[in-house]
């Protein structure tokens, strides 16, 4: 088994028309037992970016914290916002430095630009390799899985609502196929006037 | 200690290490492998990339596939980093340590422009890689096709990852680099035009990436002249698009999916910060 | 008559003692062979080094929630029996390679066994034991009974002891003794026993089952009883899911259930009790 799937979880990010949604299942397993069903893997940096930690949860975390702390002392030096891109850069450069001792874990970013609103996703492997495409990036166990299904259910310039629900439905199909993730799943819709976190009904087995 | 200081310290121990690897987790991931536990997959570009110099200029190409094992990580991966005005890198191994190296690369060579005033030579961005890559012993897996033009002509190097350097009048390198030079091999001449250079790069990368699984989707070209550079891509292959359009659109009504709860996260509208 | 072999004589004066001889003889315990890998391999090592934990499409069909229980019937109007109860998920490592396996097979008219383990290790072998039975009730012209049956079963699985086969059966039914649960496994184990379960959700299903079993019961409670069972073990286990199987074997015969999905029983419960589930988005 790898370290990867010891944990268990999904994370999938859309880019549409100046909107962004980031999914995440809430299973957090121990190899086959199930132990929490309330451990989301999207978390808020800032208003408008958030950022996906898939894989060993003891290291999601650590990174976590790693980047919260570097974000800090971006904001306090620099006195700006942070772009999705450049929190994408400190990630990776994070992660890279860790390159012979990586985190086992995948980082995900998914935000808009604070003034632009320009959407933006990538994923990254546990080394800190950026992929920004501009449709759909997924990481954790569902991955493979994910990214068949949303090849089909994206499409250029979608609305929140579309969006939302083309993420949605896609994250649900993974979580058919996957046993290593579920237990319901969080849809957070990034907009530039709010951000909409929904609850979506999944299986429980 | 005053606050200064022990903030100093913070700013050292995460910061400041001045590109330096930390190999803190080295220990603990070990023994999570003798345990039994298989180590992740790392993103590979999986590649093709091909050079030709011609008469005085030189283009150099890549495909765009990044791959993790069986699973296209990215479609749209830029394998042509540029260097300088006039040098560019293609780059096969491991993804994350050619972003880094060709970042690492891009940044020395400008501020050594900026603090001598010349335009940078190939010969440095060559040895600036090698020596790198040969510091880590092979450890960090980039393959790299250094090349351009600077005031003593084109000049092409072909640099592995263990810091052997090789100069060349073409070359390919990736897992796609063996369709990719027998056509190179075949048609390349000394002194050709930068139209027949051009086309025969495509044609290796053609070869490549019909001939490889692991390159593929779309090619990027760069001709570089004594004069200019020229940026060219992406070019999606014929054998490369869709094989058929999709006609229906697969389309979702609004309240399809199940809502449980919700919640509604607004901005600060008080903004605390300065935007630029 | 095409193809058959006995064409050179009349069916009707063919000797009763040969047609004894060739067709009710005395079952032997399988004639049935593997081929064995050349060179001395052994054959587990062989599986390990081919299907191994690392190869995501090769490896068996595997993890499963089982259980059966017997019951007496509480008031006159219930039938009482055994009731078995099965998830219907087939994963490959996280791979849910199907949602729908029926995981209770039949072996005649009162008695099934249960599917845990390898599920081609199961199928093929349950159908071995089924035509064992079969030939067994033609020629003793009476049903077998479950404790005969299961210890076919153990003897064959022990011969086979070693060799890498994966099965963890429960061979269920009713017979002139009256009910029985037989637990089979490929290690050659056989034990009879009134509450069972097996696979591996089987500690979450045994926990449920612990707490409400009662050797007396209504044919509803019962039903209840197995539904619930399976559903909680396929929520804290991430190798069951799907749907829940149920059987209910009483004295008068068996009665199959169509499946009922575990992640609606889930909802349905948390509805029961008021609890709400689902999670709260937090602003963090």
């Amino acid at each position: 088994m790898s370290i990867m799937s010891y944990n268990g979880g999904t994370v999938l990010a859309m880019a549409g028309n100046e909107c962004v949604c980031i999914a995440t299942d809430l299973r957090f397993g121990e190899q086959m037992t199930t132990v929490a069903v309330d451990q989301k893997k999207v978390h808020k940096i800032s208003d408008k970016v958030y950022v996906g930690l898939a894989g060993f949860a003891s290291d999601a975390k650590t990174v976590l914290e790693k980047i919260n702390f570097r974000k800090g002392l971006y904001e306090l030096r620099e006195n700006r916002k942070l772009k999705p891109e450049v929190l994408a850069t400190m990630i990776s450069n994070l992660c890279y430095q860790h390159r012979f001792g990586s985190f086992f874990t995948e980082p995900l970013v998914a935000g808009l630009d604070p003034i632009t609103s320009k959407p933006y996703i990538c994923a990254m492997d546990t080394i800190g390799c950026i992929a920004a495409p501009r449709d759909f990036v997924a990481v954790g166990t569902g991955q493979e899985y994910l990214l068949g299904v949303c090849e089909t259910f994206w499409r250029e310039n979608m609305n929140a609502d579309d969006l939302f629900e083309a993420t949605a439905q896609s994250i649900l199909s993974a979580l058919e196929r996957d046993a290593a993730s579920g237990w319901g799943a969080v849809v957070y819709t990034i907009t530039k006037d709010n951000v909409n976190v929904r609850t979506i009904k999944a299986r429980m087995d | 200690m005053t606050a200064t200081e022990s903030q100093q310290g913070v700013l050292k121990m995460e910061l400041d290490k001045g590109g330096a690897f930390s190999f803190d987790n080295c220990f603990r991931n070990m023994a999570m492998c003798r345990m039994g536990a298989a180590p992740p997959r790392l993103t590979s570009t999986g590649t093709t990339i091909v050079a030709a110099s011609y008469n005085g200029g030189l283009v150099m190409g890549a495909d765009s596939r990044a791959t993790a094992g069986n699973i296209i990580a990215d479609k749209h991966c830029e394998k042509v980093h540029k260097l300088t005005e006039s040098i560019y890198a293609c780059g096969a191994g491991t993804a994350a340590d050619l972003d880094q190296v060709t970042k690492m690369l891009s940044s020395n060579l400008r501020l050594m422009e900026l603090n001598t005033g010349k335009k940078a030579r190939v010969i440095t961005a060559m040895r600036q890689a090698k020596q790198h890559l040969f510091d880590y012993q092979g450890y960090i897996g980039a393959y790299l096709l250094i090349g351009g033009v600077d005031p003593t002509g084109p000049h092409l190097y072909e640099c592995t990852a263990n810091g052997t350097t090789m100069h060349k009048e073409f070359a390919a390198q990736g897992s796609g680099s063996y369709a990719a030079i027998s056509v190179l091999e075949r048609d390349f001449k000394v002194g050709m035009d930068e139209a027949q250079a051009k086309a025969l790069v495509q044609r290796a990368l053609h070869a490549g990436m019909s001939g490889d699984n692991a390159s593929g989707n779309s090619l990027n070209l760069v001709i570089i002249r004594p004069e200019k550079t020229i940026f060219e891509g992406p070019i999606v292959p014929d054998f490369c698009k869709k094989p058929e359009p999709i006609d229906l659109e697969y389309k979702f009504k609004p309240g399809s999916t199940a809502v449980l709860k919700r919640k509604e996260i607004k901005y600060e509208i008080v903004e605390s910060m300065d935007i630029h | 008559m095409w193809g058959c072999t006995f064409a050179e004589k009349n069916e009707d004066v063919r000797d009763h003692e040969e047609f004894k001889a060739d067709y009710l003889h005395e079952p032997v315990v399988s004639q049935f062979s593997f081929p064995l890998p050349p060179l001395g391999i052994q054959p587990k090592e062989f599986v390990g080094a081919h299907f191994g934990k690392e190869l995501k499409n090769l490896q068996f069909r595997k993890g499963t929630t089982t259980l059966a229980f017997l019951y007496e019937p509480a008031t006159p109007a219930d039938q009482g029996g055994i009731i078995i109860a099965v998830d219907s998920r087939a994963s490959a490592g996280e791979y849910i390679s199907s949602k729908s396996v029926m995981k209770i097979l039949d072996i005649g008219d009162r008695m099934v066994a249960t599917m845990a383990g390898g599920a081609a290790d199961c199928q093929f072998w349950t159908r071995v034991v089924a035509k064992y039975c079969t030939l067994y009730e033609l020629r003793e012209k009476a049903p077998i009974t479950v404790a005969a049956a299961s210890k076919y079963f153990a003897n064959v699985l022990y011969g086979y002891k070693g060799q890498g086969l994966s099965v963890g059966s429960m061979v269920c039914g009713y017979d002139k003794r009256g009910p029985a649960i037989f637990k089979v496994d490929s290690e050659g184990d056989r034990s009879s026993l009134n509450v069972c379960s097996v696979g591996s959700g089987s500690l979450n299903a045994y926990g449920i089952l612990d707490q409400h079993y009662k050797p007396k019961m209504t044919d509803e409670e019962a039903k209840q009883l197995g539904w619930r069972a399976i559903m909680h073990a396929t929520y804290r286990d991430s190798g069951s899911g799907g749907v829940c199987n149920l059987v209910h074997i009483s004295p008068e015969g068996k009665t199959r259930y169509p499946g009922r999905d575990v992640s609606q029983l889930y909802y349905e419960f948390a509805a029961e009790l008021g609890r709400d589930i689902a999670y709260d988005p937090r602003d963090d």
